[in-house]
């Protein structure tokens, strides 16, 4: 990194992210207002970093995709998946609550980890069981809760696939 | 989903091809699941596995591998015609950088990468990275100006 009155760029980037603390931000602020040169390095710096966000922000609503497409474009993913998965599964499409609990955790773990998976899939059992007695509207609420966890907990996009992988399951009852 | 076919588009795929990559990517992240090394790492693991596939769908398709990733030529109005992308500012900025730079303020800016990430990602030091961001926009500052 190179060095500038004391100051590296990562300072000048991290104070721009807001990353630094108090007392560093504090001082390379100082630094700013006595050092004309360091004054408008971090001028240059703070407008081209909002003129990149906007533009990039342009960007990717010129190429955005549409919520249905979105749909179409993960149930296709899911159909692939399956169509890759070991010809037992596929042969065997009906699952029992307690099977298709167990897939469905294991479909997250690598994502989140053994702590949240379990804890997610115990909570979720507990909110469904406790209203629905039917076992296919059971199932669905607890899709439906470990979509909510999983989102919460691992971004949107993986609480979505959560969801479609859940709801592309047969569940019948036992 | 709809960020990977964001990856794919403003590199330069079309619609169709973008979709089939993002769908490569999901079947991929799926199979190799077993080698994500933590849930930290899951979003640089599968912008990993889109880089991969998009250098695979560059060697399918005979493209120039030495201008990947935002490449110059992929921003030319020349090239695209069609592409509503040629015509935005931020590709404009991109084609005045170099292949690595672009590579890294694409991934911060368009992906929204934190720095770390992005270096996962290039499997580059962050010091690197972040020396690489803070000179990239010193480089537009000086062709571009700073009103």
């Amino acid at each position: 990194m190179e060095m500038l009155h004391g100051i590296t760029e990562q300072e000048w980037l991290e104070y721009l992210d807001g990353g630094l603390d108090a007392t560093d931000a504090v001082r390379l602020q100082d630094h700013a207002n006595t050092c004309a040169e360091c004054a408008g390095t971090l001028r240059e710096l703070s407008l081209w970093r909002e003129k990149l966000v906007e533009a990039a922000a342009l960007v990717r609503s010129a190429v955005e995709t549409l919520p249905g497409d979105v749909d179409r474009l993960l149930a296709e993913s899911i159909r692939r998946i399956r169509a890759c998965e070991p010809a037992a599964l596929r042969s065997n499409p009906r699952w029992s609550f307690k099977e298709a609990v167990v897939l469905l955790g294991l479909l997250v773990e690598p994502f989140c980890g053994p702590g949240t998976a379990g804890a997610a899939i115990r909570l979720a059992v507990r909110r469904s069981t406790d209203a629905q007695s039917d076992v296919p509207a059971v199932w669905n609420l607890f899709v439906s809760n470990m979509s909510e966890m999983i989102s919460s907990v691992c971004g949107t996009e993986a609480g979505r696939l959560v969801n479609q992988v859940g709801i592309c399951l047969d569940v019948a009852q036992a | 989903m709809p960020r990977m076919i964001t990856y794919f588009r403003v590199r330069g795929c079309g619609r169709e091809v973008a979709e089939d990559l993002s769908q490569e990517v999901m079947l991929a992240a799926y199979t190799q699941s077993s080698r994500l090394r933590s849930r930290e790492l899951f979003r640089p693991w599968l912008f990993k596995i889109a880089r991969n596939a998009f250098l695979q769908w560059l060697r399918r398709d005979s493209r120039e591998v030495e201008t990947v990733e935002l490449g110059a030529a992929t921003w030319q109005p020349e090239s695209r015609s069609t592409d509503p992308l040629r015509t935005l500012q931020f590709a404009q900025w991109m084609a005045a950088l170099d292949s690595e730079e672009r590579q890294i303020m694409t991934l911060r800016f368009i992906e929204e990468l934190e720095y770390h990430d992005i270096a996962e990602v290039l499997g580059l030091p962050l010091g690197t990275v972040q020396w690489k961001i803070f000179n990239s926009k010193k480089k537009l500052a000086r062709r571009f100006g700073t009103p």
